[in-house]
């Protein structure tokens, strides 16, 4: 191995250790109890006796972190679907055919990025109580996909935009409509794109909290992110208790980005430009 | 079904409490049960009050301090003709008074608590205390003596440090403790001798607290050992009972505050929202009824150490098998109100509040003169309202 | 994000690389009318959660009177003083001074550490499927239980930030971070950098890698050391992207608001009240909505001028 590439593996380690601190710190207040990180010295390295999952144990006596996990899939599972089927149709519509009429109201779409959430959160939850959609998951996925899908279609057009045309009007020429095309020639190339977009709306819709804490009353649709906060009681400050409900709210989702980060990364830098 | 949205569902003391009374309302309403679910106290006051300013609102309302802001989206319906019919205002405490707003009263008070000082009895021994302080100058001299003796990692005094409504609450009862309040005699008395004198000894001793935390923070540590006294309500004894570890928990006593007065707030009311169909309005009532039984009366206020909205609800074996009660009912019997006599204070209350946090926390975390703060608070709360 | 691809059709634009749609008068009709079917689900959407909120809150912010009731909202006079109020008020200056440093400084350093990190796995090299995917990891992790973690790791008293500084020796004394006004920014900024800097480190990675690597050894042929490398050739490939990806970090940072309401409630003594921390406070501690939206939008106008001021970077990526 190279003098550089040691350097750079050194550099590379060093960055990942400070980055992570605070993934292992939350690993490191779950496992052990408070009363040993209470103090001006705090042990960085467990001392491996007094590891217990104590705090875990709490966690799933005390609350029904199952549910809110099932919840907060069902959410993102839904977002998901939406968000990829809305913004590869409009996607592709900014990227082939949208006049510039089109292209700034597409555009415009960001202006749901302009509005302060805070103030957002009045307006939706009348709508929602008017249609009686309020305190469902389908709020939420509506109310996700809503924020998610004008960044997702940009995603989508520039995905798009580095698929050749000449691809498309090969067929067109052969007889296909834009729309047998779209769905048999562009769509199967697109395939990274829209894993990229996936992955994308996957971790907004899952991260959720703003519409999730003020959308859904009661238990039965509380999602992992008002669960845990919940949890950060008025009372007390069980940060074991607290640190191991974050872990395990975080380990679906992170578990998963683990496993499909290549094809975000391929998603995202391929293009179809070969 | 009945949503009932509570921050106290899961607390000591409370949440079994409420479980109790929900289980009794729904064995006698066949068909109907109480969704009973928490929300963290700090959702819990912006989440009822979408609801009831989209008129959405949850069937059964709960409150703290946060009946002031649900009060004023002007959507809780009066109790008058309930209470009158049921006879329930003869058998209930004054304090109910602060549960009414222009003669309407708005929620049946569940009980009242109070502050009281908590206190390691070995770190006090071993700063050469043998006594809790019972005086202002006791207080600040014994802090000052186990600031001396703590060892490393433990801090002296435990207070709330940072942006929170805890800190309204606790500065309030050493006003209201030294005689004084933030409005007296109809007149903003925010710069009064007592309240300065007051407001001085809350900032010398959060100097020997630890910095930023909030109520639940720094009542973890006085379970966890690591502060040696603290001021907090009555109700943390049972909370302590529940989190403190068993080698921590029996050095852990209370003691009167050590002020010439104590403060008496209303811990829970109950209300009932107008935008509910009159027929969930009535089952509502049903529940609000239960739980003003004498039964649960003295369950719930027993567990918390709380004194009862019905008076005498609290068993005297109850008592007997509990010492601390006898120092709450001591406090409690002589406390004053937390909040002053002023509909306007009461009114504005979430500004209010957000201006003293606001001139409490430059007071703790800068030098300037506790005079001059408090006059430009005064001058600050004068332009919000008349007193 | 996709900046990627723009950049390498740019690049290659002299070689017929793929081109944007084209007004073709024999299928435009046809394709007019596809291209609005396709873009109808988003529309549609967007003008019912976005329009309406955005309708409500503008009425809201001419209403004379206090109130939190929507439904007697309509019955109120109209009036431009909220407006009056909000523009004269010192608050909000003071709240428009602390969301621009705030949102400035967690651009600032979610694009360095994302430049820094994107610039160290670009290269191949074994491993680096891994190395990558853990440099991302604080992506996939919601913001508010970063939070959480943050204010444990932070604490004054028993926070691991101030037992390692003080080791290390950069501090003497523990530093309560979210308690001193000096430094309670600093505090919120922590989380907000650590769960931004991941896309940044995403989009500028996906550009990096389009730039060949024949560029650098002719750099270095031509004796350019590192510092030059990247102005002239690492820089010129990725400062689009750079900028579309402040962009996007700085629209969610601006709106952003659990990070500091969660940690620091617009406190000490509002160090860290940004506008979206001022605007929940009028709302729902104040109950003050119309003042409340008022507030919103001068906020939502300030942050649509800084997108239409960018506006032209923007095109240039995409239309």
């Amino acid at each position: 191995m190279s003098r550089s590439m040691v350097v750079r593996y050194a550099l590379i380690v060093a960055i990942i250790v400070v980055l992570l601190f605070p993934v292992y710190w939350m690993a490191l207040t779950a496992v052990l109890p408070t009363r040993e990180l209470l103090s001006p010295s705090p042990p960085l390295l467990p001392d491996l006796g007094s590891i217990s999952f104590d705090s875990f144990q709490r966690v799933f006596e005390l609350r029904p972190v199952g549910r809110w996990m099932a919840n907060s899939a069902t959410v993102t599972a839904g977002t998901v679907v939406c968000s990829v089927v809305f913004a590869t149709m409009a996607g592709y519509s900014l990227s082939r055919l949208a006049s510039k009429v089109g292209l700034i109201v597409g555009y415009s779409l960001f202006a749901v990025r302009l509005i302060p959430t805070t103030l957002l959160v009045i307006p939706l939850f009348m709508m929602f109580s008017e249609v009686e959609l309020n305190n469902t998951l389908r709020s939420l996925v509506i109310a996700n996909t809503v924020v998610i899908v004008p960044f997702a279609a940009w995603l989508m057009k520039s995905f798009f935009d580095s698929i050749p045309v000449e691809l498309e009007e090969a067929a067109m020429v052969d007889g296909c409509s834009r729309l047998r095309s779209f769905l048999t020639i562009v769509l199967p190339l697109a395939r990274p794109g829209i894993g990229a977009v996936a992955i994308f709306s996957g971790i907004l819709a899952w991260g959720d909290f703003t519409f999730a804490r003020t959308l859904i009353q009661g238990d039965a649709g509380t999602t992992v992110t008002v669960g845990l906060v919940s949890f950060v009681g008025e009372y007390t400050a069980d940060w074991g208790a607290l640190m191991a409900a974050g872990l395990l709210s975080i380990a679906p989702m992170v578990v998963l980005f683990i496993l499909l980060e290549p094809l975000l990364i391929s998603g995202l830098t391929s293009g179809a430009v070969k | 079904m009945l949503d009932f949205p509570t921050w106290q569902a899961n607390e000591p003391g409370h949440g079994e409490a409420l479980r109790a009374i929900v289980e009794e309302f729904e064995s006698r309403h066949e068909g109907v049960t109480v969704n009973m679910y928490p929300v963290s106290n700090e959702d819990f006051q912006n989440q009822i009050v979408t609801q009831l300013s989209a008129g959405d609102p949850p069937d059964i309302i709960a409150s703290g301090n946060h009946f002031y802001a649900f009060a004023e989206t002007g959507q809780l319906e009066p109790l008058n003709d309930r209470l009158e019919e049921s006879g329930l205002l003869d058998e209930w405490e004054d304090f109910q008074q602060e549960r009414v707003v222009d003669d309407e009263h708005l929620a049946l008070t569940m009980h009242a608590l109070t502050r009281l000082l908590y206190y390691n009895e070995d770190y006090l021994a071993a700063a050469g205390v043998d006594a809790p302080p019972t005086s202002p100058s006791e207080l600040a001299d014994t802090v000052e003596a186990l600031a001396g003796s703590v060892e490393e990692g433990v801090s002296p005094w435990g207070a709330t440090t940072t942006t929170h409504s805890n800190l309204f609450g606790e500065v309030t009862a050493f006003i209201v403790g030294m005689g004084s309040q933030w409005i007296t005699d109809g007149e903003w008395s925010v710069t009064a001798p007592e309240t300065v004198e007051a407001v001085e000894l809350y900032r010398e001793l959060a100097r020997q607290a630890p910095p930023g935390l909030d109520g639940g923070g720094y009542r973890q540590l006085l379970a966890d050992g690591r502060i040696a006294m603290s001021q907090d309500g009555n109700w943390v004894i049972s909370t302590l009972d529940e989190v403190s570890p068993a080698d921590v928990r029996p050095q852990l006593q209370v003691a009167p505050p050590p002020f010439e007065n104590s403060v008496a707030l209303v811990g829970t009311s109950l209300s009932i929202p107008a935008g509910i169909s009159e027929e969930r309005k009535d089952l509502v009532w049903d529940f609000i009824q239960i739980a003003a039984e004498p039964e649960f009366q003295g369950m719930w206020a027993g567990a918390i150490d709380a004194a009862p909205g019905r008076t005498g609800s609290v068993p005297p074996e109850r008592v007997q098998e509990r010492p601390e009660l006898e120092v709450v009912a001591q406090t409690i019997g002589s406390a004053q109100p937390e909040f002053p006599d002023s509909a306007n204070f009461r009114a504005n209350f979430g500004e209010i509040e957000t201006r003293i946090i606001d001139a409490m926390m430059r007071l703790l975390t800068t030098d300037a003169e506790t005079v001059d703060v408090l006059t430009e608070l005064e001058s600050e709360l004068s332009s919000i309202t008349e007193p | 994000m996709t900046l990627v691809t723009d950049d390498r059709r740019r690049a290659g634009a002299h070689t017929g690389g793929p081109r944007r749609s084209r007004w073709r008068p024999s299928l435009s009709t046809r394709n007019n009318l596809l291209s609005y079917v396709l873009l109808a689900p988003s529309l549609a959407m967007s003008l019912v959660f976005i329009a309406f909120p955005i309708y409500m809150i503008v009425n809201l912010s001419l209403r004379d009177g206090k109130t939190m009731i929507m439904s007697e909202v309509g019955g109120l006079p109209l009036t431009l003083d909220n407006y009056d109020t909000v523009l004269s008020d010192p608050e909000t200056w003071h709240s428009l001074r602390i969301s621009a440093v705030y949102t400035l400084a967690a651009v600032a350093g979610a694009i360095v550490v994302g430049l820094v990190t994107a610039l160290l796995i670009r290269r191949r090299l074994p491993g680096r499927r891994w190395l990558r995917t853990l440099i991302l990891i604080p992506w996939p992790i919601p913001g508010s239980i970063a939070t959480v973690g943050f204010v444990w790791m932070l604490d004054g008293t028993y926070g691991v930030v101030n037992y390692l500084l003080r080791a290390i020796g950069v501090i003497d004394e523990n530093i309560a971070w979210f308690f001193d006004p000096q430094t309670a920014l600093i505090g919120v900024l922590m989380p907000t950098v650590w769960s931004a800097y991941p896309l940044c480190t995403l989009m500028l990675l996906a550009s990096l890698q389009s730039v060949p690597d024949e560029l650098y050894e002719a750099a270095k042929v031509d004796g350019a050391g590192p510092v030059l490398q990247f102005r002239h050739v690492t820089w010129p490939a990725v400062q689009n992207t750079a900028v579309l990806a402040m962009i996007v970090t700085g629209l969610w940072t601006f709106t952003t608001f659990d990070f500091v309401y969660a940690i620091t409630r617009g406190g000490p003594d509002g160090a860290t009240q940004t506008l979206a921390v001022a605007i929940y406070n009028q709302a729902f501690r104040f109950f003050d909505l119309p003042h409340a939206s008022a507030l919103g939008v001068v906020t939502m106008a300030l942050a649509g001028s800084a997108l239409l001021a960018l506006f032209p970077v923007v095109r240039r990526r995409f239309f």
